[in-house]
């Protein structure tokens, strides 16, 4: 049997131990305990991906088990999201997100998106080999305030640039923060560019788009 | 005086000759930049003449002692159910689509006709055609390492997700992949190719951590260069991404020679794997951006850190300088 005080350490578990099944049916007990859904969320499932991100930063886990991991926070946010009050369920930070155009190389990118869940925002994924118009036309359309530019390429890199152009010409430059990230990316490349910052991995990324929203 | 065959072959045997040998085999690691390809129209990934002139052409203007085919890493998986966009010369072939979405339907894929299907004959042929002018010359044939050609039939976050719940499946499709490869791969070496290089860009220390790559990735590889090497070609691995993780399982794979990225040093490769021919790694980056002063010095530290072959880290740019590879080239030849 299940105590308030355990439920929750048994939650981060599910999902460091990437168990699907239980991470959903301890979200479940958590409620019928009283927890509330928030709690539950950030101190049980979201505090079980922290862990599994020290872990994929020490090497000792790899993209399938992060995968796996996500997959089992997300089972158990599913179950605990109807019930968070409405106050709670406020308006997310958008980040709009893509592997630029000429590369379709989306492991990196896919890390990133779920380490940007992890932290709160609503990731808009506009998936692999993306022309920079779109970057412009989304962030504009859904409102989002953050753009992410991926690509493994060398050959892509050029395109990067395009993106911060497009909104340099269409006189909306300052109403976005743009980072990049992806093998080929360097900090220099990031500021010969004119983007806001570059991170080098996912867990980079979150902590990155975390600090440009208090640019704002 | 070793003639370019000879002296790469002997260096695949494990033998010591004058100096390194300075290749870049083709398939994900092709020289086929958008200066030469421009020149062959649009057909040079589907045409067997073309694509083995441009082969030629390849060798011709930048130096390197190969000649290799085919120019992408997208011929398998697209006689495997995926749609691929050709591309063109400014932009390399794309997996656009996947062909399968679960284990069953990978194995349930038919066996692809290397006859009729696809590009499998445009290369064999090409091969083919390269055999007839090559004297002295290696032809390099390439194939897609197992674990790229799966995650290029099926999308990879969740072929990488199925590696966690059902590895026994898993197991069985990469099976089945390598099958073919290694059906591939005698077809090449059938049709002329004294060397087989793969690369499975998808299968990194990175990526995968040291005990999926353990468990998914070695006895793969090792069957594949087992094949190679039984078939009377020499074999060349390459691998991509930092591999610190994973470098000691270098030594349960036999009888290839080791191509890693520039971010590896190859003095601790050697130190830790001390078998097997080193091949590498200029930095690709560098080999597009920079100069070719400073591409003459840093092959020479190259060639210090006790390479076997030069070749480039990675895939190149397709907008990388001719002076710059020939730069490379030269300075291993001491021109």
């Amino acid at each position: 049997m299940h105590k308030k005080e355990t439920v929750l350490a048994d939650m981060a578990r599910a999902v460091v131990d990437m168990d699907e099944t239980a991470a959903a049916k301890l979200a479940e007990t958590s409620i019928e305990l009283g927890v509330d859904a928030y709690t539950g969320i950030n101190d049980g499932l979201v505090k079980g991906m922290n862990i599994v991100g020290e872990k994929y930063d020490n090497e000792e886990y790899f993209i399938p088990e992060l995968l796996l991991c996500s997959d089992a926070m997300t089972a158990g946010i599913d179950v605990l999201r109807p019930h968070l009050p409405v106050k709670e369920q406020k308006v997310k930070e958008k980040i709009v997100i893509g592997v630029i155009q000429g590369d379709t190389h989306d492991i990196g990118k896919n890390l990133v998106k779920i380490m940007l869940e992890t932290s709160g925002f609503e990731v808009v994924d506009l998936g692999r080999d993306v022309a920079p118009q779109k970057f412009v036309d989304t962030a504009v359309e859904v409102n989002a305030r953050l753009i992410g530019l991926s690509t493994l390429m060398t050959t892509t890199m050029g395109k990067m640039e395009e993106v911060i152009r497009l909104l340099e010409d269409q006189g909306i430059r300052d109403r976005f923060r743009v980072m990049v990230g992806g093998e080929p990316v360097s900090k220099g490349f990031a500021d010969r560019i004119g983007a806001d910052a570059y991170a080098l991995n996912g867990t980079e990324a979150a902590k990155t788009a975390l600090e440009l929203v208090a640019t704002f | 005086m070793l003639n370019e065959k000879e002296r790469l072959l002997a260096i695949l045997q494990g033998e010591d000759v004058d100096r390194p040998a300075v290749i870049c085999p083709g398939g994900m690691m092709s020289a086929a930049t958008t200066k030469v390809l421009e020149k062959f129209g649009d057909r040079f990934h589907s045409d067997p003449g073309l694509m083995a002139e441009a082969a030629l052409a390849i060798r011709q203007t930048t130096g390197f002692e190969n000649l290799g085919v085919p120019f992408c890493l997208t011929v398998e998986a697209e006689v495997l159910g995926s749609r691929v966009d050709p591309g063109d010369a400014s932009v390399e072939p794309l997996v656009t689509e996947y062909g399968a979405a679960t284990l069953d339907e990978m194995l349930n894929l038919p066996a692809p006709s290397f006859q009729r299907d696809g590009r499998l004959s445009i290369v064999t042929d090409a091969i083919g055609l390269l055999a007839e002018k090559s004297e002295g010359t290696p032809i390099i044939g390439n194939i897609t390492g197992p674990i790229s050609l799966a995650t290029s039939i099926m999308d990879p976050m969740i072929f990488f997700r199925l590696m966690g719940k059902e590895k026994q499946g898993v197991h069985r499709v990469l099976d089945r992949l390598i099958d073919f490869l290694v059906l591939f791969a005698r077809e090449q070496i059938r049709a002329g190719a004294h060397v087989i290089s793969i690369a499975d860009p998808s299968a990194t220390g990175d990526i995968l951590g040291p005990a999926n790559f353990r468990a998914f990735v070695v006895p793969g590889l090792n069957r594949l260069a087992a094949e190679i090497r039984r078939a009377g070609a020499g074999c060349i691995i390459h691998v991509c991404g930092r591999a610190g993780t994973i470098v000691d399982e270098f030594n349960d794979i036999g009888s290839a020679a080791l191509s890693f990225d520039s971010v590896v040093s190859m003095k601790k490769v050697r130190d830790r794997v001390p078998g097997p021919p080193l091949m590498g790694n200029l930095s690709t980056h560098m080999l597009h951006t920079n100069t070719p002063e400073k591409i003459n010095r840093a092959t020479r530290r190259n060639m210090e850190s006790g390479v076997e072959i030069v070749s480039p880290a990675c895939g190149i740019s397709l907008s990388t300088p001719h002076e710059n590879l020939r730069a490379m080239t030269d300075t291993v030849k001491g021109l």
